[in-house]
């Protein structure tokens, strides 16, 4: 008797402790891969209390263009959660559509200040790419990753709490978008007036022919730019080829092409022109091949319009010459903004072959650019979508140029001018202007006050 | 037998400035294809076109180049009409009319060139200009050099 209750409280026992072990691994892996981690979720409460907290930062994968405002999840307002970086899924793969390394993706990571030693807060709209990010980021050794699985789509159903986006949002249109429009679905903003693609880029139509968005027209900065200092050509020359492309002061425009700031070039002078609805395609010809949209290489020739509706130029306040130039560095509340690289503001180089003088405009402050004459980094991101509008201003605030001054934009010959203009633009600010002649029609006076070296303020 | 030797030192020179004016021409031909394919050296091109208009390609000096090419070509072509008369004369190693041959064949070119000039939509217009230019020179200066061996024999 006793021997058999002693083996039954021995199987008990066992039972007990095999079932008491089991429970305490329940949740827990030691396996390193990321799959088995442990998920930890944020509410919307307890974000919404963190949201100035610098211990924490919240990054949004969604698109660009969702950051930025456009509602595609049925969301009630379009935008970002107030204080959340920008960082695409779509980041994570490089253009063969494979995933970075780690090296490159922290990199990229920090450079948007999303570090390790804080509490990385991840959403998207619905919650459907968070894990992915979550994932990729345990990965990389960020330890605190909470996951925010109610979404933007939730967290703007609430107009108590806090949200941003650029304010001209519907200026920056996105792929999708542009292939609803081809295909008559009456996309989301679009004013239903009629419209013309075009794909802007200099000279012979090489980048056009051998591939571009369906009816597509191709526009040569040669027709609205001339020698020799490559300023907007004459009003009647730029009514001409707005009509000989179809385009009347109420035509939706869409301009592109493989490099931006030919595209944004064409907007400002369509804009100064009068056309009231122009929109940059985000990311350009890239943006669309990316996403894996057909192209065409047939040639489109536009059926020309017979009168622009307006005179031109209806908005002659947004492209200056030298005399405006030279008033806004008078006025107190002005500030010309050099959009050159930084070895070009300093005097080190003119940038092009073909300008020899070197320097800046005397008192213009630098509103960043690139590496060199035909590079923007500052304001584009990995994928040559716009940067984030929040980094831009910033980038502009250290140097005073901020919204409430009258701002004139200049480069060269006014191309990454233009770029910055319309970035100014999408984020509402409204006393702005390019400045056409530039470093290069400035440097030709002798009289012209110039600088050289850094700044003394 | 030293002379020829000389002269023979000489021609090979000549040859060499030939062969490099020829390279000078198919180069403004290629700064023509280049130009049209980028931004940048178009409007460089733009700039120096401007630097030669106001220097060695003002609208004086195509005047006097335009038609001192006319001259140069109806003088070569007496010449060679009347070539047996300078044949005795001239240094047997210098082959003289076919240097004459050539000036007329590159003035004509330079002629033609200047004269549509103000017409043409080519970028590189006028660096090929500068190319004949050059080559025609080489040949006046071949030429009196050849005169000058012959005053020496």
């Amino acid at each position: 008797m006793n021997k058999k209750f002693s083996v039954l409280a021995l199987i008990m026992i066992l039972a007990v402790g095999f079932g008491i072990l089991t429970g305490c691994s329940t949740g827990k892996t030691t396996d390193s891969s990321v799959d088995a981690t442990e998920k930890a979720t944020i509410t919307t409460n307890e974000l919404a209390e963190r949201l100035d907290d610098e211990r924490f930062v919240i990054i949004d994968v969604r698109t660009s263009a969702e950051y930025n405002g456009w509602k595609l999840n049925g969301e009630k307002r379009g935008g970002h959660i107030k204080g959340a970086i920008d960082f695409p899924i779509a980041w994570t793969l490089n253009d063969e559509g494979q995933r970075r390394n780690d090296k490159e993706l922290k990199e990229l990571l920090e450079s948007k200040g999303v570090t390790s030693d804080k509490t990385t807060v991840v959403y998207d709209g619905k919650g459907e790419k968070v894990q992915e990010m979550v994932d990729i980021l345990k990965k990389l050794g960020y330890e605190n990753v909470l996951s925010y699985d109610a979404g933007l789509v939730e967290w703007a159903s609430n107009e108590g709490l806090p949200m941003d986006n650029l304010v001209n949002y519907e200026k920056l249109v996105y792929p999708q978008w542009v292939k609803a429009l081809i295909n008559n679905e009456n996309p989301d903003t679009y004013l239903g007036k009629g419209y013309k693609i075009l794909e802007v880029s200099w000279g012979e139509p090489t980048d056009y022919n051998r591939g571009h968005i369906p009816g597509a027209i191709h526009l040569d900065t040669n027709k609205i730019e001339e020698e020799p200092l490559w300023n907007r050509v004459s009003n009647e020359d730029i009514e001409k080829m707005l009509l000989e492309n179809g385009i009347t002061h109420d035509t939706t425009v869409i301009l592109y092409g493989a490099d931006n700031t030919a595209a944004a070039r064409g907007a400002s002078i369509m804009m100064y022109a009068g056309v009231e609805d122009v929109r940059l395609l985000d990311g350009g010809y890239k943006a669309w091949v990316d996403g894996g949209f057909e192209v065409e290489t047939e040639a489109q020739t536009p059926t020309p319009a017979k009168e622009f509706g307006v005179k031109i130029p209806a908005h002659p306040e947004y492209i200056i010459d030298t005399k405006e130039a030279k008033e806004i560095l008078t006025d107190e509340n002005g500030e010309l903004v050099s959009i050159r690289s930084w070895a070009e503001y300093l005097g080190e180089t003119s940038g092009y072959t073909y300008i020899k003088p070197k320097g800046r405009i005397a008192g213009a402050v630098w509103g960043h650019a690139g590496s060199d004459p035909y590079h923007m980094e500052d304001y584009r991101n990995i994928d040559n979508t716009m940067r984030n509008f929040h980094e831009i201003a910033k980038n502009w605030e250290d140097w005073e140029i901020t919204p409430e001054k009258k701002l004139a934009f200049y480069c060269g010959t006014g191309w990454r001018a233009s770029e910055a203009f319309f970035d100014a633009y999408l984020m509402g600010w409204e006393n702005i202007a390019v400045y056409d002649g530039g470093w290069y029609e400035w440097s030709m006076d002798e009289n012209n006050p110039v600088e050289i070296g850094e700044p003394k303020k | 037998m030293f002379k020829a030797y000389k002269y023979k030192r000489k021609k090979m020179f000549f040859t060499m400035l030939e062969f490099i004016s020829l390279i000078l021409f198919i180069m403004g031909i290629g700064l023509q294809i280049l130009a049209q394919r980028s931004m940048g050296i178009y409007r460089d091109l733009v700039y120096r076109n401007q630097i030669l208009a106001e220097s060695i390609l003002s609208h004086k000096l195509l005047w006097i180049y335009k038609w001192n090419s006319l001259i140069v070509i109806g003088i070569s072509i007496v010449v060679l009409i009347n070539n047996k008369k300078f044949s005795l004369i001239i240094n047997p190693y210098f082959n003289w009319i076919g240097s004459l041959l050539k000036i007329i064949i590159l003035s004509s070119i330079l002629y033609t060139l200047i004269s549509y000039y103000h017409l043409n939509t080519w970028i590189a217009y006028p660096w090929i200009i500068l190319s004949v230019i050059f080559a025609a020179a080489i040949q006046y200066i071949k030429l009196i050099y050849g005169f000058i061996l012959t005053k020496n024999r």
